[in-house]
């Protein structure tokens, strides 16, 4: 009996001793550079053509290299592709590749390559979105000789450079694709880039490692062609923002995106990590408002709302100080961006308060709004119910009745709010969108073919609009290009089409270990194709 | 025996198959279109619709739709996930172990912690230990198990980084998710077996024993302790079935792999097929753990025999 007991206390012993020895974290080896970076996105698939993530370009993006590198947005630099042309009406290009290039899994990089590429992204079969609307009006692609590729269009599509910059068009191993089948995007992917496919665990993790016989590197953007300092580049996805951020803060992640706003001030301050803030690419947060729908059918109305909001003060209050005035449907990043918008309609609510005057709407000074032949002036204000959302909207109202408009307010579940929004029954909502090139931004807020239930919720329906939406997109000279959406945006301001308030920051934080991170794609895209982490 | 379980799965039946037409109806009852809320604010044309519909089935009459899903799910095809296009069982099962490991964890947890506090807190009555032992059950109890999960992380993670805050995998990223949702359960099995031990204490037979001197470890150990706990092995039972589904909340925090972050992903997502597939799962991992738990009954208590 007794001994027994003593053997017992023994085990128990050995047992909590190895118990111990399991919370040691064995040691790493000391010469391998490993970048993990915690990601607010989750993945569909790893397949650029395919998935409809925006996440996934970030992973993507050092796995396939582009023909093209975009930075700052509107200059392409040389990537796959060494040069290229452009013909007047920007429906065909042609592109020269570099020749020393292989795929991670030996295929060599050639003119066919990149055909099959892109014909596999507008096969049904691949149900394609993203890189469906990065193509564009795509007809064919023409392999004049090994390393030169002609790309045709059934119309102007300028906008081609801009989708090519994305990892969505990079060129995809034909081999790989071939033999991985159904498997594709989730067992492996193979493409040119800086680093190679190593695992993925959905809803978990995707491990990369360098490609060690890299040599193309962009140069021009990067600083360096060779292999990449980081040996390992590991994405976590952590969709929730208070466990990523615990993640970088009890270092299990160099790195995250999407930083909780409530929390920049405190990560700025601390010396343990660096905030790095973007200006963000495409459309920033504004107000639509609808054309079909009295009384936002009407001018003067319009022009007096945007002129009644003190869209300088809500910087801070709405927007937590993150972030700049905006100026346009463009953001301040974007290419072709100009103020005249700000410039034209600035701050004023006596100036406001006398546009509606003017157009007839007096103030009953016993309800406090505005009439019109017995009419009150009301503006049917919806939204989906969130946070962001209803602290613009209760701003606004603030401000509008204070001109005497009775501005309702409508918070619903995103069902409803699509029910009624589709329908064209509001008079006001609000918009906030990431895009790359112009014409998109202007296609999808401004264009009649977006109307009546798409995204033009506006239901702004111009023929001179639409016309040099169209126009400009079949601009192949950059300059002149640039002077066509300068017109489009002075027209935007004439017509007070929508109001716009902020053009907003993408977040980054991470350990002062972390350096040389490129962002791309106007701040969205961080790339460590050059980054180092450690001495 | 053998029959008694005959009729036990029997009797099962009805309550899966209502399972499955409520799981079955939940895609019909969203408001709107499911493949217009599945394409959300993207662009959708008609063919696109059409497309979504074909492939979610939609465009059949329901009954036929119902019928043809469960003649699948027999066959254990539960369709494929809308989002990665793999069949849905196959996502379960790759994270079925990740959440068996968690539950299990946090059940040893909860049941040691539980247990012995109801124990202590019994043999102590009305003393400062006991008061002491309760208030520190309804600690347990009253936090909620998303807070206690990011206290933990914030203290045990970020501040003393003793353990990860993120991921699975080693028993050291096993502890802190699994006491956080162990605290709730240990505290009401705190509570549950401190209130079946007095009741039992104070029973004549107790005093019986006692009074034929046998040595009051012995009293505790075999007559009490064991008429006890019977009452307690149904809250067990239920406990991990709630703490298989109830992992949500900490898998999310955690950001573990597992059966209850697939869920959350998928209800955000939309993807009806693994909502769909994953909620049958659970109905049918509890109905499991009841037939599991009545046949328990009869090793504990020799007064329950099945015929």
């Amino acid at each position: 009996m007794k001994q027994s007991r003593a053997v017992r206390t023994c085990s128990l012993w050995v047992s909590i001793v190895l118990l111990l020895t399991l919370f040691i974290a064995p040691l790493s080896a000391q010469d391998e550079v490993v970048m993990t970076f915690g990601l607010s996105f989750t993945v569909d698939t790893l397949d650029p053509g395919a998935t409809t993530f925006s996440g996934v370009e970030i992973i993507d993006g050092h796995v396939f290299d582009t023909l093209v590198k975009q930075e700052p947005l509107g200059t392409f630099h040389p990537s796959l592709a060494t040069e290229w042309t452009v013909n007047e009406d920007a429906t065909e290009y042609t592109f020269v590749l570099r020749d020393d290039v292989t795929f991670h899994d030996g295929t060599p990089f050639n003119a066919e390559a990149v055909k099959f590429t892109f014909d596999r992204i507008v096969d049904p079969e691949t149900n394609s979105q993203m890189a469906f609307s990065f193509i564009g009006p795509y007809m064919e692609s023409e392999v004049v000789d090994e390393y030169t590729i002609t790309v045709r269009f059934s119309s102007p599509n300028a906008a081609f450079l801009d989708g090519l910059s994305h990892p969505q068009l990079g060129p995809v191993s034909p081999a790989a694709v071939e033999e991985l089948g159904d498997d594709w995007g989730f067992s492996g992917i193979v493409g040119a880039g800086p680093f190679m496919f190593e695992s993925y665990i959905p809803d978990s993790e995707v491990v990369l490692v360098k490609n060690p016989d890299y040599s193309w590197g962009a140069e021009e953007v990067f600083g360096m062609s060779g292999a990449a300092n980081i040996d390992r580049l590991i994405f976590k996805l952590i969709p929730e923002p208070s466990t990523r951020l615990a993640a970088l803060e009890s270092g299990e992640v160099d790195m995250i995106d999407a930083v909780p706003a409530l929390d920049v001030q405190r990560l700025t301050e601390s010396a343990d990590f660096e905030v790095l803030q973007f200006s963000q690419a495409g459309h920033g947060y504004s107000l639509m408002f609808n054309f079909q729908q009295a009384p936002t059918d009407e001018l003067a109305v319009r022009q007096a709302i945007a002129q009644a909001i003190d869209i300088d003060i809500m910087q801070d209050i709405v927007y937590e100080g993150l972030g700049t005035q905006a100026c346009s449907a463009l953001t301040n990043v974007m290419f072709a961006w100009t103020d005249v918008y700000c410039q034209q309609l600035p701050y004023d609510p006596e100036a406001a308060g006398a546009t509606l005057d003017e157009a007839g709407w007096v103030m009953n000074e016993e309800t406090g709004f505005r009439e019109r032949d017995g009419e009150t002036l009301t503006i049917a204000h919806w939204s989906p119910d969130r946070p962001l959302n209803a602290a613009t909207a209760q701003f606004l109202q603030e401000d509008l009745t204070a001109i005497g408009i009775d501005f309702q307010l409508n918070l619903a579940d995103v069902a409803a709010y699509l029910e009624v929004v589709r329908a064209g029954e509001h008079n006001t909502q609000q918009w906030w969108d990431t895009q790359t090139d112009p014409d998109g931004v202007f296609r999808t807020l401004f264009h009649s073919s977006n109307a009546g239930g798409g995204t033009n919720r506006n239901n702004y329906v111009d023929e001179d609009m639409d016309a040099m939406i169209d126009a400009a997109v079949g601009i192949g000279d950059s300059a002149a290009r640039a002077e066509a959406y300068a017109e489009i945006q002075q027209k935007i301001a004439d017509d007070v089409v929508m109001v716009f308030f902020n053009d907003p920051v993408v977040l980054f934080a991470s350990t002062p270990d972390v350096s040389g991170v490129t962002i791309l794609g106007g701040g969205f895209i961080p790339n460590f194709y050059a980054a180092t982490v450690g001495g | 025996m053998f029959q008694y379980l005959l009729g036990r799965l029997a009797q099962s039946i009805p309550t899966v198959i209502l399972v499955t037409i409520a799981v079955f109806l939940m895609l019909h009852l969203t408001p709107g279109d499911p493949a217009e809320v599945f394409l959300g604010d993207k662009r959708s044309t008609p063919e696109l619709l059409d497309r979504v519909r074909e492939d979610m089935g939609l465009n059949r009459p329901l009954p036929e739709q119902y019928l043809s899903y469960m003649a699948n799910a027999v066959r254990g095809d539960l369709g494929r996930s809308l989002q990665t296009n793999v069949p849905v069982i196959d996502q379960i099962l790759t994270r079925l172990p990740w959440t068996i490991e968690l539950a299990f964890a946090a059940m040893f947890i909860a049941s040691i912690l539980g247990i012995s506090i109801g124990i202590i807190a019994a043999l102590n009555h009305n003393t400062f230990i006991d008061t002491l032992s309760m208030t520190i059950a309804l600690i347990g109890i009253s936090m909620p198990v998303y807070w206690s999960s990011l206290l933990f992380i914030l203290f045990f993670a970020v501040q003393l980084k003793w353990l990860p805050a993120i991921g699975q995998g080693g028993i050291e990223r096993l502890i802190l998710p699994a006491f956080a949702l162990a605290l709730v359960s240990a505290g009401s099995l705190a509570r549950m077996v401190r209130s079946s031990m007095l009741e039992v204490l104070n029973q004549d037979f107790v005093t019986t024993a006692r009074a034929k001197g046998i040595a009051e470890r012995m009293v505790i150990g075999k007559h009490v302790l064991r008429n006890a706990l019977i009452p307690v092995v149904t809250i067990l039972g239920l406990m991990l079935g709630n703490m298989l589904s109830g992992a949500v909340l900490t898998e999310t925090i955690f950001n573990r792999l597992g059966i209850g972050q697939m869920y959350v992903e998928a209800v955000l997502q939309k993807d009806f097929t693994l909502v769909q597939g994953t909620t049958l799962f659970i109905a049918l991992i509890y109905v499991a753990i009841n037939i599991i738990v009545d046949l328990i009954y009869a090793l504990i208590d020799p007064r329950i025999r099945y015929v």
